[in-house]
């Protein structure tokens, strides 16, 4: 586990909503959880209308949600728990090869992602580690960034200080994107440790903030508010 | 033209033109008679006196013509004529239809209008003249009209007939010939004017023979009017005569020659001998003595006729380059033509239907001529217009053809991609999933139940899985498909408690590129890894990625020694570095092996 700082250190365990449609999958997680001494099942959906019925009756802290559901795509739910009333993270489930998906899910809102194929502990660790703000970045999604911010580079839209990534931030998406480990990026750069896991945290804040702002003026555009 | 094999069509435009020629004859006469309607009330008078300086006289029928002596500078006459005992009423008047070129009047000794000594100052050849008589200058008794006229020496001096009456009716026939010939004359003189400002600019821009020989025709048919429409000649009556008369000549060789090349014909000998002809008569005319220049000119005028003739034969026996409309109107010309020589038979030679005709054919000849200009121009515009049609649909339909060809083209090179790619895939799947996947299931089957083992061995399905899911993702390079695939790795090399440096130098420079390469290059480093680890049992792996090399270097018992697994994987992997234009080196360090991806730099697009 990276060296952050344990934010949610509260006492009270962490509930968890899963919205999983396979159900051998969905059941794996919720052994997970049930295991983990930190955690605790909210509840089980197997698409978005039930998920989004679960978010708000039971107002879960914590998402686990699969993308592809029958009814729709897990990114609305990530999106409804990322605006919800009280504080609710989503953690998407993921299989390998559907970084892309990812990306839309951290910048609707989610702020980390699971391997389906993840053991029952690491489940739970991931879980934590997401929590704590530690969510791992693939090589592919750094380089998706990079890619998209310098796209953006000749006419930055309209943005706060707190969404612009610093220097320092994209260096540490090029390494990432090179396929170095955090404690060979710490090296490289000549940072703690720790530094890198930060640095990696608010690029994924950053992105959700951006996702933000573009939402609101998408929404604005088309007169939601 | 052999008469004997006349076709029946050459017959019925013979029988067109004689039965045009006749119709048009019928009208001419009939017009020449409406003109020339004596005056009501006029006296018409026709019988004279021709009185010589001696003053002895000749009883004379008007119009009569007198000469010029030979030398003299103008022919003059004096005619003595009786008008009779007539009861007139109100104001009379003398009306000339027709002399040349000009008058002295004196009735019963009073004189009216009075000739001055010497040549007349003024060319007549198409004006009347209308003298109005004193109040009781004609009594009831017979009365004596003295006349004397001057002409210039070419045609010598003219006197036509003379009415004498009341002065409203015969102003009034007076006041219509001036129109029809004088006023006709001038009017006609300006839209040859027009005509030829119009030819010569189309002569200047179009620079062709056709348009050359319509702006000469026109501007010598306006020389030609000119001398009509002008009483007072801006020359000397002897140059300004010549003029008129060349031009009119010369208006003939132009015309005939642009008629000629409107039918498509290039007579050469007879154009050049028409032309000589005439410049031959123009000179003969210049250097005739003045007194002699009526005859020659009407014998210059009679000899025209030979040519005048070749040319109509020419000119018919390819009438077939023009289109019927146009042959009508030029018969309808021709009958025209002759119909006024013939018509002169039958009307009085004094009559203004004469002069008005002569004034008139050039013009009619010219805007028939340049109608039937204009419709081959609009003709030979449509063709042009039909023709680019044609060719723009022939473009289109090219272009057309060849767009289906290349769109042909594009999408053979992009279904051969396709299923080379597929062909790839299938090849990868076949060897990496499919191979472990039968494994297990064999394992199973056998009756094996080590759980580890078969999670282990699905482990590596999904890993070889998402190894070419990662590959064909298009937009990304090299170093991040590494890159991915050393992340997969890393839980793999943490657990086995091997270190692994990964150093990128720069992106890899493929000799090829597309998600087969990168595929291929994915493989090679996963397998070089996977026997570090697996085989070598090496403790510390470094991969190097640079621009034209990628090194797989480990601290483990190395390759060289007792063939082993590895041996099929060396193979394999050379295998795909070749299909990607690379090569594989492999060295033995003596602390462990180094594998080496080596390719040439790929030349550099400039």
């Amino acid at each position: 586990m990276e060296g952050r700082d344990a934010r949610e250190g509260d006492a009270a365990a962490a509930s968890v909503l899963v919205v999983e449609d396979s159900l051998d999958v969905a059941r794996h997680f919720v052994r997970a959880i049930e295991g983990a001494p930190r955690l605790t099942l909210s509840g089980l959906a197997h698409s978005v209308d039930g998920a989004m019925h679960l978010l708000y009756e039971r107002r879960p802290r914590i998402a686990l949600v699969d993308l592809g559901l029958p009814d729709g795509s897990g990114l609305e739910v990530i999106r409804a728990a990322h605006t919800a009333s009280w504080r609710c993270e989503s953690i998407v489930i993921s299989i390998f090869g559907d970084d892309r998906h990812v990306l839309s899910a951290i910048e609707a809102g989610a702020i980390g992602y699971l391997q389906k194929t993840s053991e029952t502990g690491d489940v739970a660790r991931a879980i934590e580690v997401a929590l704590a703000g530690g969510s791992p970045m693939s090589p592919r999604i750094a380089r998706r960034v990079l890619a998209r911010l310098a796209r953006e580079q000749p006419s930055p839209p309209a943005q706060t200080e707190d969404d612009r990534l610093t220097q320092r931030e994209r260096e540490v998406l090029e390494l990432v994107a090179e396929g170095l480990q955090r404690r060979e990026i710490a090296g490289a750069l000549g940072i703690a440790l720790g530094t890198v896991g930060n640095h990696i945290h608010n690029i994924y804040r950053k992105l959700q903030v951006r996702s933000n702002t573009e939402a609101v003026s998408k929404a604005q555009r088309g007169g939601l508010l | 033209m052999r008469w004997a094999s006349l076709s029946q069509a050459q017959a019925l435009a013979l029988v067109q033109i004689i039965g045009l020629s006749t119709l048009a004859t019928a009208a001419l006469v009939a017009l020449g008679l409406a003109v020339d309607a004596p005056p009501a009330g006029g006296l018409k008078l026709t019988e004279a006196a021709l009185c010589s300086e001696d003053g002895s006289c000749s009883p004379v029928s008007l119009p009569v013509r007198i000469a010029a002596e030979p030398g003299a500078d103008h022919a003059r006459a004096r005619l003595l004529i009786d008008i009779p005992a007539t009861a007139w009423e109100g104001p009379q008047a003398l009306y000339f239809p027709d002399y040349a070129d000009a008058l002295g009047v004196a009735v019963g000794g009073r004189a009216v209008a009075i000739l001055p000594e010497g040549a007349p100052v003024v060319i007549n050849r198409n004006r009347p003249a209308l003298f109005t008589l004193p109040e009781e200058s004609l009594g009831s008794g017979p009365m004596g009209l003295e006349i004397a006229v001057a002409g210039h020496p070419q045609f010598g001096a003219r006197l036509g007939i003379i009415w004498v009456g009341p002065r409203a009716s015969l102003a009034a026939a007076y006041e219509a010939r001036y129109w029809l010939t004088a006023g006709l004359a001038q009017a006609i003189f300006l839209v040859l004017c027009g005509l030829s400002g119009a030819f010569v600019w189309l002569a200047w821009v179009r620079r062709g023979t056709i348009q050359l020989g319509l702006a000469a025709a026109s501007v010598s048919a306006a020389t030609f009017s000119a001398f009509f429409a002008f009483a007072e000649p801006p020359l000397p009556v002897g140059l300004w005569t010549l003029i008129w008369d060349s031009a009119i000549r010369l208006y003939s060789v132009a015309a005939a020659i642009f008629l000629l090349r409107l039918v498509e014909v290039r007579a050469t000998r007879f154009e050049v001998g028409y032309a000589v002809f005439m410049i031959t008569m123009i000179i003969a005319l210049a250097v005739t003595p003045p007194h002699l220049y009526e005859a020659t000119f009407h014998f210059t005028h009679t000899l025209s006729i030979v040519p005048a003739v070749i040319f109509v034969v020419i000119f018919w026996s390819n009438r077939h380059r023009l289109s019927a409309l146009n042959t009508q109107a030029l018969m309808v010309l021709f009958a025209f033509m002759i119909a006024t020589g013939v018509s002169q038979l039958f009307i009085d030679e004094a009559s203004a239907l004469g002069t008005v005709i002569t004034q008139l054919m050039p013009l009619l000849m010219l805007a028939l001529g340049s109608w039937v200009m204009m419709g081959q121009l609009v003709g030979a515009i449509r063709q042009y217009e039909a023709l680019t049609e044609t060719l723009h649909a022939q473009v289109a339909a090219k272009s057309a053809e060849l767009e289906v060809t290349y769109a042909e083209l594009a999408e053979r090179r992009r279904v051969e991609a396709i299923a080379e790619e597929r062909e790839r895939i299938m090849m990868d799947l076949h060897d990496g999933v499919g191979g472990q996947l039968v494994n297990a299931l064999t394992y199973l089957q056998s009756g094996g139940d080590d759980r580890a083992l078969l999670r282990a061995t699905l482990d590596a399905c999904l890993s070889d899985l998402s190894l070419t899911v990662d590959s064909l993702e298009a937009e990304d390079s090299v170093t991040t498909l590494l890159a991915m695939l050393r992340a997969r790795l890393a839980p793999v090399f943490e657990a086995k408690k091997v270190a692994l440096d990964w150093t990128v130098e720069g992106e890899p420079m493929l000799p090829e590129v597309g998600a087969s390469a990168g595929l291929h290059v994915l493989r090679i480093v996963q397998e070089a890894l996977t026997n570090a680890i697996k085989h070598a049992g090496a403790r510390h792996v470094s991969v190097r990625v640079s621009a034209h090399a990628i090194e797989i270097a480990d601290d483990g018992r190395g390759l060289i020694g007792p063939p082993r697994e590895g041996g099929v994987g060396l193979r394999a992997m050379a295998k795909r570095a070749d299909a990607i234009g690379a090569r594989i080196a492999v060295e033995d360090t003596g602390a462990g092996t180094r594998i080496r991806l080596l390719w040439e730099p790929a030349p550099t697009p400039s």
